[in-house]
């Protein structure tokens, strides 16, 4: 299944890209980045995952890694994505368990876009870390689907 | 594709909410909250352990009205789980009855007007047994609510549909748990971080707000839910920690709902 979710997200190009744009930009940190995230998302729907409600965005500095925290369902399958408005950069995505253990993600990059997925191994707090190669400051946005 | 282009639209007008909150906690600590999680996925990772008979947590029908708005509030909470478990227990009738329940209370809060939209779309869903779309809606119709309450600086009450809500799903999951006798389905019961955030949400309310009786009964409980949810899974898969979070969530929204006299 993880490979068939690869090939799909990897072939998803454009297939939401006629969905709405980002509402009031000035409420709205990155509305650059978010139509690649939803397009991103929009294959993951396809396949069963629902979007949380939940999007966060914020600012990468240097190689600086942010983190959020998120609560997770043993048995739940998830898939977390971030974009980048860095030029050619797919953020990192690292995950560690109520245990703070770094947990096995399938990872998927495309351009400013890095999606990881998991299948929860124990329900709890897990904090998701987002960090980036490039230098100096740029704007980063993360949200996560469930199925 | 129309429900996921709706959802979508529906997500569009909720990030300036979620990332006004997430930008104005940046500074704040190094650790942000991205979201609280809905009951659909507490019920989604307890289907696959338990496959829990969801129509046997069904409850009589509760009053919508309550001279309090946080009563009101916590029981519009209560009323969403309901819908959660309507909707895996793929009953169409009881969808659409909790939905107008939803609706009445959401109007009692004077946010009615956001949501009749959405219950006009709960029913058409049920009539076609969409069960992933009246999902999409019953998330939809929640964020909608808290969004009109966040409009009106009722950020409180917001909090509190979202107690309500969980303290509800606990009581459904606990009993759900304890049934089944898997351990893996005890272990979904380990939410102390979660009832630790809503907690935390309250407590950071305005003095006069935070403790108001319906409020401060709120923090009590999840207080009381947030010890019992750290008890370990015990061996062998006795239910212990599912049955003391059971009785408290019962006991609670059994009292919440009760008719005010």
């Amino acid at each position: 299944m993880k490979i068939f979710l690869l090939i799909l997200l990897a072939a998803s190009s454009g297939v939401f890209a006629q969905s709405p744009g980002p509402s009031p930009a000035a409420a709205e940190p990155a509305p650059g980045l978010r139509p690649a995230l939803y397009d991103l998302a929009g294959a993951l729907g396809n396949e069963g995952f629902k979007v949380r409600d939940g999007i966060w965005s914020g600012i990468l500095q240097d190689g600086k890694p942010r983190h959020v925290a998120l609560n997770l369902f043993a048995g739940n399958q998830y898939w977390f994505c971030a974009a980048s408005s860095a030029p050619g950069e797919s953020p990192s995505i690292t995950l560690r368990d109520p245990s703070g253990q770094a947990v096995d993600l399938v990872p998927f990059k495309r351009d400013k876009v890095s999606a990881a997925g998991v299948t929860a191994g124990a329900t709890g707090r897990y904090i998701l870390e987002i960090g980036g190669s490039a230098r100096g400051s740029r704007e980063i946005c993360v949200l996560y689907l469930f199925k | 594709m129309p429900t996921m282009r709706k959802t979508l639209l529906a997500l569009l007008a909720l990030i300036a909410l979620h990332t006004a909150v997430a930008n104005a906690q940046e500074n704040a600590g190094e650790i942000e909250v991205l979201t609280v999680p809905s009951p659909a996925e507490f019920f989604a990772a307890l289907d696959k352990i338990a496959k829990p008979d969801w129509a046997a947590f069904y409850r009589d029908p509760i009053p919508t009205t309550y001279a309090e708005r946080p009563l009101a509030a916590i029981n519009l909470g209560t009323l969403v789980t309901d819908g959660y478990i309507a909707v895996e227990a793929q009953d169409g009738q009881q969808v659409k009855n909790t939905g107008k329940d939803i609706i009445s209370l959401a109007r009692a809060l004077g946010v009615g007007e956001h949501v009749l939209a959405r219950g006009k779309s709960i029913s058409d869903f049920a009539d076609r047994n969409d069960w992933s779309a009246l999902k999409e809606e019953l998330d939809a119709t929640t964020n909608e609510v808290r969004l009109a309450m966040a409009a009106q600086r009722d950020e409180g009450l917001a909090t509190l549909i979202a107690a309500g809500a969980w303290i509800r799903a606990l009581q459904v999951g606990s009993r759900a748990a304890e049934l089944s006798g898997e351990a893996k389905a005890d272990e979904t019961l380990s939410q102390s971080a979660l009832l630790a955030c809503l907690r935390g949400d309250l407590d950071k309310l305005p003095e006069k707000s935070r403790n108001a009786p319906a409020v401060e009964r709120v923090r009590g409980v999840l207080s009381l839910l947030e010890e019992q949810a750290k008890a370990p899974v015990p061996e062998g898969g006795a239910a212990t920690r599912a049955v003391l979070l059971g009785k408290t969530s019962a006991d609670f929204v059994s009292s919440a709902a009760a008719k005010q006299k």
